[in-house]
């Protein structure tokens, strides 16, 4: 018996040694996890992630644009799009937190010394597999699909910007200060949030006097903000640990979901009516479609759809306009348009708007090496706002080259967006301009 | 017959007790992967494998250097209106937190966050930066191409300085020459080629500058023949370095050149570079705006030569040449981790507040750096080695009308190397007043620093 245990203990020792060896879940280098386990059956772990989008682009500003005063038709430039870095731990069962350092836009007109800011600090505790509930700093949001976007792990270039129609105005970098719920009941996946919203004084492009006819956001009646999204999962289920939705499973994952969400904050917003101070409450719903249906397992070859109807109420002929990452600091009244400087276009606003994506992936190139895999996509947004006269649409067009799948992969885009004049039958789109950036994303988890 | 049996027992469990010991190490080893040459802690070097060969990983690196300060200020500096001749600090010069990783063969990875100067002058809460963040792809050894913000960036030597493993106690300011004019501490926005052929090493940088604007220094008033850096400029900067290494190669796996290798390496450099950037500055020449060429050269020679049998005694030097074209009159004053930052302009002189002096400019540079490295004190490696060193630049610019020259005098007292070290370092430079024969200098001040350097790798 004694001899037996001893074998029994070498053997026990062997296989530890050989899962110490091959056990560790890999990434998608193929390299193992950076992922520390705090006991053997795994399921307490602390996870390191980082990532860097680098962008280098060529971008036709909009009419009368400068570049410290000077005028600037064509920019051309390099910059980090994002940079994080994120701490993610299960520290015993039921509980998890995340933290995240990061930076947005670090470009040739950054401040020296761009700091490094907390995005993300949050924890969250699983009541069951039916609710968790979590609060901190977080991008949970509800609304719709990719409120919450995986940044690192989409199939266009950047996020789809109408989907974050408080970004900078009330939240940071789409993050809040939020407690919520979460959980999946049978086929259905739940989040409901309540967030303090960031106070719109400390937005960049906060206005403190109401004008009449169009909505402001203010700060004078601090409400706080609901919102929810819940999806009905047709297919796989998707992981909802973290807040966060992949824009494309590359083929591992066949995922078809429909889902409704919503945003509101009582008085959120103002103007003048017919000179009286008014306040608006912004009343945001969306429901969208996604579909990520692999065609060919072995060749990992898959189709990636997203379709999403957005019905955002801000009030009176609300207007958001955004510049990611604008290459250039200022316009010229004279000649300006309503777009205003770089590459700023309005993407958001009181009134509907329809956004579709549709992507292939191809399979693998090379024969005798991996070469990687490419993938075109094409999107576009549809916009009927209050404020303008004719639509506002613009299309992306692009392609991913996934050397590592979303830990190592380059995308081109040419973005088309249109250019809105002030003109005497109102605002309407007159011209459209070109936008290309070739981004190379790593990611190292 | 029982004692055989007895000995037959425990050979037995003796020998199954060495079978368990055995798998035991060959897990521990596994488990740490495979051995690395160990830092000067004496241990294994922050990394982590991420495949099983070891050729993937990922490791970890900080440091801090903590400077205690002795200052006698330039003419006429004030804290809050009050005169103050000398100042005395402590501050941090550098701190560093940084993760590298080879994610597969050939793609490398470099993200660093840090700080400088955080002195008692600085906000409270001061946040920490994104320095580096830039991704390089190895096609060979004689070519790897990358981008990102990053240090890679051409000229001479220590334009990219290992600032954790120099000689003298602070940069060669000198060959930096566009230091928060166009950079963010000595990083840009770049995509870079570099590689090694032979002996032959080198790096070539294309970079979009941070725009002047947001530069401390910026001043958007022209003046009549003295260059400005212009945030009107369009123009790329290009530069590069070229490095002929006559016995051991150095590492070019990042943009950092080392000081002093201490001994772990013989080296014999020559190197050339430049740096250009089209209408980087501007001027009135007679009234109306005149846009002006940035066009950087530089010749350096690096010696770092071990010179006893056990390689504990090393005689480290440095020459570099550096022939600056700014424009007219170019003419640029640091105070590095200035201790002062207000002065009374009546009693001023041309340097400015604190420390500060005129260290670049238009015209022609010398500077020199010689160390020497003593064997360990005593007869263990305990008590360390201790290193003295001079430095000396020599610049005749444009501007001025007097040469301007600074001498430091330092010892590092090495407790781990690089890793654990103090500097004590004192520096002499040069007061410049305007007289009627020019930019003239009759004064000299002295500054006094001990640092002590902690780096964890």
């Amino acid at each position: 018996m004694k001899e037996y245990s001893n074998h029994i203990l070498i053997l026990f020792l062997l296989l530890i040694l050989f899962s110490s060896m091959k056990g560790f879940s890999q990434n998608e280098f193929g390299n193992s996890k950076l992922r520390v386990y705090f006991n053997e059956n795994k399921e307490h772990w602390l996870q390191f992630s980082s990532f860097a989008q680098l962008w280098s682009r060529v971008t036709e500003n909009n009419p009368g644009t400068t570049v410290n005063d000077e005028r600037q038709d064509v920019t051309t430039d390099i910059s980090i799009r994002r940079f994080r870095l994120g701490l993610a731990s299960k520290p015993v069962d039921n509980l998890y937190v995340f933290f995240q350092l990061g930076v947005n836009n670090l470009n040739y007109l950054s401040p020296r010394g761009t700091s490094i800011d907390l995005l993300d600090a949050y924890v969250q505790y699983e009541l069951s597999p039916y609710i968790a509930i979590g609060g901190g700093k977080s991008f949970w949001n509800g609304l719709s699909r990719f409120t919450s976007p995986s940044s690192s792990k989409l199939m266009g270039y950047d996020l789809n910007f109408v989907a974050s129609p408080t970004l900078d105005s009330t939240d940071d970098l789409i993050r809040r200060l939020s407690i919520y719920a979460k959980g999946k009941i049978g086929p259905i996946d739940y989040r409901f949030i309540l967030a303090k919203p960031l106070s719109v004084q400390n937005s960049g492009a906060f206005n403190p006097e109401p004008i009449e006819g169009i909505a402001r956001f203010i700060d004078k009646r601090p409400n706080p903000q609901f919102s929810g999204y819940a999806k009905y999962e047709f297919w796989e289920k998707e992981n909802n640990l973290s807040p966060a939705n992949v824009g494309s499973y590359l083929g591992t994952k066949k995922v078809m979901n429909i889902g409704i969400g919503f945003t509101h904050q009582t008085d959120a917003l103002w103007s003048l009516n017919q000179g009286m101070e008014t306040y608006h409450n912004m009343s945001l719903f969306a429901i969208d479609a996604f579909m990520d249906f692999p065609i060919n397992k072995d060749k990992k070859t898959a189709l990636t759809t997203y379709l999403s109807f957005f019905d955002f109420d801000f009030g009176p002929n609300y207007i958001r306009l955004l510049g990611a990452n604008n290459p250039a600091n200022g316009v010229n009244a004279a000649e300006g348009s309503f777009n205003g400087r770089g590459n700023t276009f309005p993407i958001s606003g009181t009134g509907t708007s329809t956004f579709a994506q549709i992507g292939f992936l191809f399979e693998s190139m090379g024969e005798h090496k991996n070469h990687g895999q490419l993938q075109p996509y094409l999107a576009a947004q549809y916009s009927n706002f209050d404020r303008f006269e004719n639509p506002m649409f613009y299309y992306d067009l692009g392609v991913n080259w996934y050397l590592n799948g979303h830990a190592s992969k380059f995308t081109l885009n040419a973005e088309n967006r249109p250019i809105f004049q002030d003109t005497d039958s109102g605002i309407r789109s007159n011209d459209r301009k070109w936008m290309f950036v070739l981004q190379y994303q790593f990611r190292i988890d | 017959m029982r004692e055989i049996y007895f000995y037959r027992t425990l050979f037995e469990k003796l020998s199954n007790k060495f079978v368990i010991l055995l798998v035991l190490l060959l897990q521990i080893s596994i488990l740490n992967g495979q051995d690395l040459e160990p830092t000067e802690w004496g241990h294994q070097p922050l990394r982590w494998n991420l495949n099983d060969t070891g050729s993937r990983w990922l490791a970890f690196h900080t440091y801090a250097q903590f400077w205690m300060r002795g200052t006698e200020n330039n003419p006429g500096s004030i804290t809050s209106e009050e005169p103050q001749a000398s100042t005395f600090d402590i501050s941090i010069r550098r701190f560093r937190l940084g993760i590298q990783a080879q994610l597969s063969e050939k793609l490398f990875v470099y993200s660093q966050v840090g700080i400088n100067n955080l002195n008692y002058l600085s906000p409270r809460g001061t946040s920490t930066d994104l320095l580096d963040a830039y991704a390089e792809y190895k096609l060979s050894e004689e070519l790897g191409v990358g981008a990102g913000k990053t240090a890679w960036t051409g000229l001479s030597r220590y334009s990219a300085p290992n600032t954790s493993k120099l000689v003298s106690h602070d940069i060669v300011l000198l060959a930096l020459p566009t230091s928060d004019e166009t950079n963010d501490l000595i990083r840009k926005l770049s995509v870079y080629a570099k590689g090694k052929l032979g002996r032959l090493d080198y790096r070539i940088v294309y970079s979009k500058p941070f725009s002047p604007r947001n530069s401390p220094n910026f001043n958007p008033e022209l003046t009549e023949n003295i260059a400005k850096f212009t945030d009107k400029s369009i123009g790329n900067i290009y530069s590069g370095y070229f490095k002929w290494a006559f016995l051991d190669s150095e590492s070019n796996d990042i943009p950092f050149s080392d000081g002093s290798y201490l001994g772990r390496k013989k080296i014999f450099n020559i190197g050339i570079g430049a740096e250009f950037q089209n209408k980087a500055l501007a001027s009135l020449q007679n009234g109306e705006t005149q846009f002006h060429d940035m066009a950087l050269l530089a010749a350096d020679i690096f010696i770092d030569l071990p010179f006893n049998q056990n390689k504990t005694t090393v005689l480290t030097s440095y020459l570099g040449y550096f022939n600056y074209d700014f424009g007219p009159n170019y003419i640029r004053n640091t105070g590095v981790n200035n201790p002062i930052i207000s002065i009374n302009p009546d009693q001023a002189s041309f340097n400015g507040p604190g420390n500060a002096y005129p260290v670049v400019g238009t015209g022609n540079s010398f500077y020199a750096q010689i160390g020497y490295l003593f064997p360990y004190l005593g007869t263990t490696e305990k008590y360390g080695r201790l290193q003295s060193y001079i430095s000396y630049q020599y610049s005749n610019f444009e501007f001025l009308s007097d040469p301007m020259t600074t001498f430091d005098l330092g010892v590092n007292w090495y407790l781990k190397g690089h890793l654990s070290k103090f500097t004590l370092n004192m520096q002499s430079r040069p007061i410049y007043n305007e007289t009627s024969e020019g930019f003239t200098s009759e004064d000299r001040k002295w500054s006094a620093i001990l640092q002590y350097i902690i780096r964890l790798e």
